[in-house]
């Protein structure tokens, strides 16, 4: 029996938005304003549009396989083999990702809190709770993604207290980068907006008309790309343009200014609030690659696939042991993630529109 | 016995064959008494238990019409209202054994059953462990018929359905299922019949008993079914579409499917005004993360976290701890099952001794246990607000289950300071996630999110905004209030 739980369309956003926000909202600041300086807000602004052609692609592929999902597709455009391939790639990448994400949680853990933890303690934890969760099947996820989203809005609360210490004038004159340097911060931006993708496998679990699945997909889109944004311009008018390529965290430095008067160190409740969000992304990748695994092997649901991926992530996230080669890393990551956020979607959906495939209306 | 054996289920002609085989499967007991009569030239015999039938009833409705010829034939001459005839000698027992009165005449291959039960009834008062300030004060007993009679009271309606079932393999005892039924969605009544048909259990002991026996996850912490022993409480759920549970002997009644929600609502809500239902039900939900998460936050807070405190505080916090030998977790640890020792001892001792112990418990323990300087001051203020915050649930069950969670989370704070913390809470919330009562999911309308639910949730809105019942229960009728505020104009 293949499980056949669907989502709604506010669970299809708020799964959405757990998986953009992710490990990227740390540093996304810091590694846009190294290539557009105190315009990356603009990048940022920039590739959330460009995220949105990203959704409408996606979008337009699936409403052509309204019930099924890359995995049963992919084999359906190109042939057997290559659609094998194709899917095999995807789980790869998603898996990789997973992998990236853990890694940079547990590296951003290490440095800020706790120094002498092994990794491999909180990797096995962290690893343990993301088995426990999705070895249900997607209703139950979609649950728990909406109830962990009410956190990001108490999350940007806390912003509201550091306004009075922003300077705008930190920010003007706007567009002195100059468009390349924008595009370029765009690009870089583009990463760390990763989560859309997962769309492929979403869209057709997500029980809601056609019309509605695209806004729920765009509105999470925007939402986080205005939230991106703000985010960037609020480090930006905090720290000033010299102060900030010292500051590869700014975001944490500047909820550390926060005084609440109650509490202080609010970095470190942000942080706890931080950890949320990054294993709610690790869990939507490692559930993808789960299903897909799942689908390749051709076992009956996904639930063997994510004890065997679980299993594998542990040795692969802890072999980046520090942060200079994980940000390598992420650049290499980053490289390819174009290619499985825009390239390949883009591909398919031309050759479905060349050999006119779509789903068989029974 | 091979004599009846070929003959089974079939009365004997004569009237002391019959007594005797009855008496014989009762084990001879010495309160089986039977007694004989004579209704005209017709002989006959009474039998029945004597402890379980009320003596005046079978003197003044059974014995006295047959002997006083009062009717033409016997059995009209009993004036009891439930008069049935037994099928076999199985139903017989049955029937002897809930204390009815049975019934032989000589020559009559018939046995009449009459309803003679003595029924020792508490008195209808208000539940020691439900107590609210406005609205009623009547409470369940331990009678089935007492119970299903305070419902009907409350629901008159001709809806309200009432099914009685018999469990037990070796003790039977009824069990009633009470909804109402345009309102109670039919898939969970079939499911919940389902669950009970399995029962097949020596002898049910008490609500908490079939509780086990069919909610979702026996192994979650959390209790998945509502019991309560208030009426009130019971019709207001029954009217929000859920199944009423009602079994003989415990004055507890289940109420299935349930939230987590529903635990923390308690009918003053309803009787108070707005404000106040909605400000007493965010302090309980404030009330029910402090009794979880506070020791834990403490722990976290002293043993990892100490700069999150401000600097004023942070001197006389220190000046708190500084000289305890021993780390917060042993420290709150002490002081938590100190007071569950003094809570457990409280409810077992009786009343006058009970108050002696809380004396003894709280103020001498806790003054002396911090100037012996073995916890500091904090933890004990720590503790002391945890467990008064562990009982504003409105219902015991979820304040136990509760009190239990706190430890395990007290660990992981221990372990890993405030992402400890976040861990824990991530496994609750997705325990919360997965856990179903009856199949309907456990922590709605948050876990799925469904924004009209919220109304009667984290607070209380107006009554005559409450449109529409809550739907977790999956309601067949999902309107509950229409225009009641818009008034007939003058």
């Amino acid at each position: 029996m293949k499980e056949h739980a669907t989502i709604s369309k506010q669970q299809l956003f708020f799964m959405l938005l757990q998986t953009h926000v992710g490990v990227g909202i740390l540093s996304l600041p810091y590694i846009v304003h190294k290539e557009s300086g105190k315009d990356g807000w603009i990048s940022i602004l920039l590739a959330g549009i460009l995220v949105q052609a990203g959704i409408a692609i996606i979008w337009l592929l699936s409403s052509r396989f309204p019930n099924k999902t890359l995995y049963d597709f992919a084999p359906l455009i190109l042939g057997r083999v290559l659609g094998f391939l194709l899917n095999a790639l995807y789980v790869v990448f998603f898996f990789i990702v997973a992998c990236y994400t853990l890694a940079i949680f547990l590296s951003v853990s290490a440095d800020w809190v706790f120094h002498y933890t092994p990794r491999s303690v909180f990797a096995v934890i962290v690893i343990g709770i993301t088995v426990y969760l999705i070895k249900e099947n997607i209703r139950i996820i979609a649950r728990f993604s909406t109830l962990t989203s009410f956190l990001l809005a108490g999350v940007f609360l806390l912003f509201l207290f550091i306004i009075h210490d922003l300077k705008v004038r930190y920010l003007l004159p706007v567009g002195s980068a100059g468009g390349p340097a924008i595009l370029r911060g765009s690009e870089q931006a583009l990463f760390s907006f990763a989560g859309f993708e997962t769309l492929l496998l979403l869209f057709p679990l997500t029980k809601a008309s056609g019309k509605a699945k695209w806004k729920a997909a765009a509105g999470a889109g925007a939402l986080v790309a205005i939230l991106y944004a703000l985010l960037a311009a609020f480090s930006y008018m905090y720290f000033s343009t010299d102060k900030l390529k010292h500051v590869p965290e700014p975001v944490l430095y500047l909820v550390r200014s926060v005084e609440l008067g109650v509490i202080e160190r609010v970095d470190l409740l942000f942080l706890s609030v931080w950890a949320v969000f990054a294993i709610t992304t690790f869990m939507s990748y490692l559930y993808a690659a789960a299903s897909g695994a799942a689908h390749l092997v051709k076992a009956e649901n996904h639930r063997k696939a994510v004890y065997w991926l679980a299993a594998l992530v542990l040795p692969v996230s802890l072999y980046a042991e520090n942060s200079n080669e994980l940000e390598r890393i992420s650049g290499t990551i980053g490289t390819w993630s174009s290619l499985f956020l825009f390239v390949l979607p883009v591909f398919l959906l031309v050759m479905a529109m060349m050999r006119k495939k779509r789903e068989e209306s029974s | 016995m091979s004599f009846w054996r070929d003959k089974n289920g079939v009365f004997s002609l004569s009237a002391a064959d019959n007594t005797k085989r009855l008496t014989e499967m009762l084990g001879n007991s010495s309160d089986v008494k039977e007694r004989q009569f004579s209704f005209g030239k017709t002989q006959g015999i009474v039998l029945y238990i004597t402890t379980l039938v009320d003596s005046i009833l079978v003197e003044e409705h059974i014995l006295k019409p047959l002997v006083e010829n009062r009717s033409k034939s016997p059995e009209d001459s009993i004036t009891v209202l439930d008069r049935t005839e037994a099928a076999d000698f199985n139903d017989a027992l049955d029937g002897l054994l809930t204390g009815k009165t049975l019934l032989f005449f000589e020559g009559q291959s018939a046995c009449f059953i009459c309803g003679t039960e003595r029924t020792a009834l508490r008195t209808i008062m208000e539940p020691q462990n439900e107590k609210i300030v406005r609205g009623a004060h009547d409470g369940f007993v331990e009678n089935l018929n007492t119970n299903i009679f305070l419902l009907r009271r409350r629901v008159e309606s001709k809806e309200l359905v009432v099914e009685f079932m018999e469990k037990g393999k070796r003790v039977k005892k009824q069990i009633a299922i009470v909804y109402e039924k345009k309102i109670a969605n039919p898939e969970l009544i079939k499911e919940l019949k389902r669950r009970m048909e399995s029962i097949n259990t020596e002898m049910i002991y008490s609500a908490g008993h079939i509780e086990q026996l069919i909610e979702d996850s026996s192994l979650s912490p959390f209790p998945q079914f509502l019991v309560t022993e208030r009426p009130d409480r019971a019709a207001a759920n029954i009217m929000e579409g859920r199944i009423a549970i009602l079994n003989d002997g415990t004055p507890t009644v289940i109420l299935a499917p349930t939230t987590f929600f529903a635990f923390y609502q308690s009918p003053d809500d309803y009787t108070s005004r707005m404000w106040a239902g909605s400000f007493y039900r965010l302090l309980r939900l404030l009330g029910f993360f402090i009794a979880f998460l506070l020791p834990a936050l403490y722990i976290a807070v002293v043993a990892y976290h100490p700069e999150v405190i401000p600097g004023d505080l942070i001197v006389q916090m220190k000046g708190s701890v500084e000289n305890i030998p021993y780390p917060p977790l042993v420290e709150a640890l002490f002081m938590e099952l100190t007071i569950e020792l003094i809570r457990e001892a409280g409810i077992r001792l009786p009343s006058p001794i009970g108050q002696t112990i809380g004396v003894v418990g709280g103020l001498v323990i806790g003054q002396s246990v911090v100037s012996a300087g073995l916890v500091s001051n904090l933890t004990v203020i720590v503790v002391a607000l945890t467990a008064i915050a562990a009982y504003v649930v409105p219902s015991t069950e979820m304040g136990m289950s509760i009190r239990l969670i706190r430890f395990p989370v007290m660990v992981a704070a221990s372990l890993f300071g405030f992402y400890g913390l976040v861990f824990a809470m991530m496994v609750l919330a997705i325990h919360l996630c997965k856990l179903n009562s009856l199949n309907t999911p456990y922590f709605a309308p948050f876990a799925p999110l469904r924004w009209k639910d919220l109304k009667d949730t984290v607070i209380r809105r107006s009554v005559w905004k409450q449109k529409t019942r809550p739907s977790d229960s999956m309601p067949l009728d999902k309107t509950k209030e229409d225009g009641s505020r818009e008034w007939v104009k003058e």
